[in-house]
């Protein structure tokens, strides 16, 4: 990956790793959300091929990340030579471990945890010796207590950690709605100016929420244009990925979507 | 209250049903991790959104599982014509997401019976040319029980000096050799003849939440007999005939394999 060029890519989803291999080049990029599988036929070319982006589940950072943990960050960011690592800003269990949802949820955005994060997320980047990018989720239920904004918690965690911001703009425009504002408002109060990595998503009806959530489909304009509005205010942009990983993903919507994106930012790369 | 036990608090009534509604209807449960304070709080919040992230979170939970766990029956859906996500369409699903406590063995075990049931409608369970289907429905119904058991997110579990075997363990006997079913199934190759043979397998999951399959032959299953937390290595290797470094190599592979506490 190029310091001064900006990446374009997706996610490694195996069953398209044929596919994958043949888009030829609208892919510089991977993210790896999961380890290569044992006898994966396509792995090998893929990682001689691409450049590979370590975002797999670390941790939760509102724990420190260490021992067994840390060990396999360590090893699948040398496996992958990747040039930074990626978690989300995400509360999946509690403290003790003992409930989890196994899937990305908010965190609330209280003094008390964002001082975990914080100290938490620098250890990990130090530990690591990488840049570690954070990636929020969106928030769907709001408690009625005194916290921060989403904003407001993002600027004083990228600023005390020296975390990179990774936004994933359908994820904001999933927060913005759930708010009811404005995305491109509440974009704009975000500090944009730590973005390296944007991902862009597209997003399909869900049944228990009754609105639209991150699903394996192309992104939709609106979401292209708001990636676009992030760029255009993230000068130290290094990557932009289409975020779709799934199982149920098929190789006509990866294409698609990654045609799109080159559209829009296939002049910048 | 400070925004990490709310948080966890949130946590706890978000995967778990039962709890859930306890809070709501006005009652904390400090013994089960939701104090008055923070159950002040998530009685204000807006019930239908909370409801409907608690089926969301289960949803995803749970199809993340069957996806994961019946692999097998999944790659053969074209040929039975019973893929196992359909059980996410069902009415029975649904209504059983408002209530399930993920993670809990009593859940896993609701939804992998919805699975099995929409997997085998027949009485003999096996459709068209498959004679291992019922055997591979059992093999992935037991390995989606299995993996309902505690999880160790960061720090390492300590061994017991007394090792006992795991409350959560499985053991299971076929009539197939399903191990070597399951890679000729997911290749979409032809099973071989040489997998028509019983085989008795142990399934357990990894404080990691890896669950782990092997086979679990005479000695095998005598040695887990055993281990009921009551000996030491040192005292139970006399008894099974066994070396004792031996033992400890064994014990410590199986706790790996989270067989063994």
């Amino acid at each position: 990956m190029d310091a001064g060029r900006l990446s374009i890519g997706a996610f490694y989803n195996p069953h398209l790793g044929e596919a994958t291999l043949a888009a030829g080049d609208l892919l510089d990029h991977l993210a790896m959300a999961d380890p290569p599988r044992a006898g994966d036929p396509w792995f090998p070319r893929v990682k001689e091929r691409f450049t590979l982006l370590l975002h797999d589940y670390l941790g939760q950072l509102s724990e420190p990340v260490e021992g067994p943990a840390l060990e396999r960050a360590r090893s699948l960011l040398a496996l992958y030579r990747s040039p930074w690592a990626a978690e989300h800003l995400q509360r999946v269990h509690t403290t003790d471990g003992g409930r989890f949802v196994d899937y990305v949820f908010p965190p609330i955005y209280t003094e008390d945890l964002l001082g975990d994060y914080v100290r938490n997320a620098r250890a990990l980047r130090e530990a690591l010796g990488a840049p570690l990018a954070i990636e929020p989720i969106p928030t769907y239920l709001r408690l009625p207590v005194p916290q921060m904004e989403e904003a407001e918690f993002l600027r004083r965690f990228f600023g005390e950690s020296g975390c990179d911001f990774l936004i994933d703009v359908a994820h904001e425009w999933l927060t913005a709605r759930f708010a009811g504002r404005s995305p491109r408002a509440f974009l704009e109060e975000l500090p944009l100016e730590a973005v390296t990595e944007i991902h862009v998503a597209g997003t399909v009806p869900d049944p228990e929420l009754g609105e639209p959530w991150i699903g394996a489909a192309v992104p939709d304009p609106e979401i292209l244009d708001l990636a676009e509005f992030v760029a255009d205010r993230a000068p130290r942009l290094r990557a932009v990925t289409f975020d779709a990983f799934s199982t149920s993903l098929r190789a006509e919507t990866l294409l698609e979507g990654m045609a799109r994106i080159r559209e829009r930012f296939g002049r910048r790369a | 209250m400070n925004g990490r036990t709310l948080h966890d608090a949130l946590l706890r009534v978000l995967t778990d049903g039962p709890l859930r509604r306890e809070v709501l209807a006005g009652r904390a449960s400090p013994e089960r991790g939701v104090g008055p304070a923070e159950a002040e709080v998530l009685r204000l919040v807006d019930c239908d959104r909370l409801e409907r992230m608690a089926r969301f979170m289960a949803r995803h939970f749970y199809r993340e599982r069957i996806v994961r766990l019946f692999s097998g029956a999944r790659a053969l859906a074209s040929r039975t014509g019973r893929d196992p996500l359909s059980v996410l369409e069902g009415p029975s699903f649904r209504e059983y997401l408002a209530g399930a406590r993920l993670g809990s063995p009593e859940s896993a075990d609701a939804i992998a019976r919805l699975v099995e049931e929409t997997l085998s409608p027949e009485e003999d369970g096996r459709p068209g040319d498959l004679p291992y289907w019922r055997d591979l429905v059992r093999y992935e119904g037991t390995l989606f029980r299995a993996e309902a058991a505690p999880r160790t997110w960061s720090a390492v579990r300590e061994p017991s000096p007394r090792p006992r075997r795991s409350p959560w363990l499985r053991i299971a006997e076929f009539d197939w050799d399903v191990p070597a079913v399951l890679p000729a199934v997911l290749r979409g190759g032809e099973v071989p003849l040489s997998a028509r043979a019983p085989s008795r397998l142990f399934f357990a999951a990894s404080p990691s939440g890896k669950v782990n399959v092997a086979r679990c032959p005479d000695a095998l299953r005598s040695l887990l007999e055993a281990l009921d937390g009551t000996r030491s290595p040192e005292e139970l290797a006399p008894s099974l005939g066994v070396d004792r470094d031996a033992l400890e190599t064994t014990l410590s592979r199986l706790r790996d394999l989270g067989a063994v506490l």
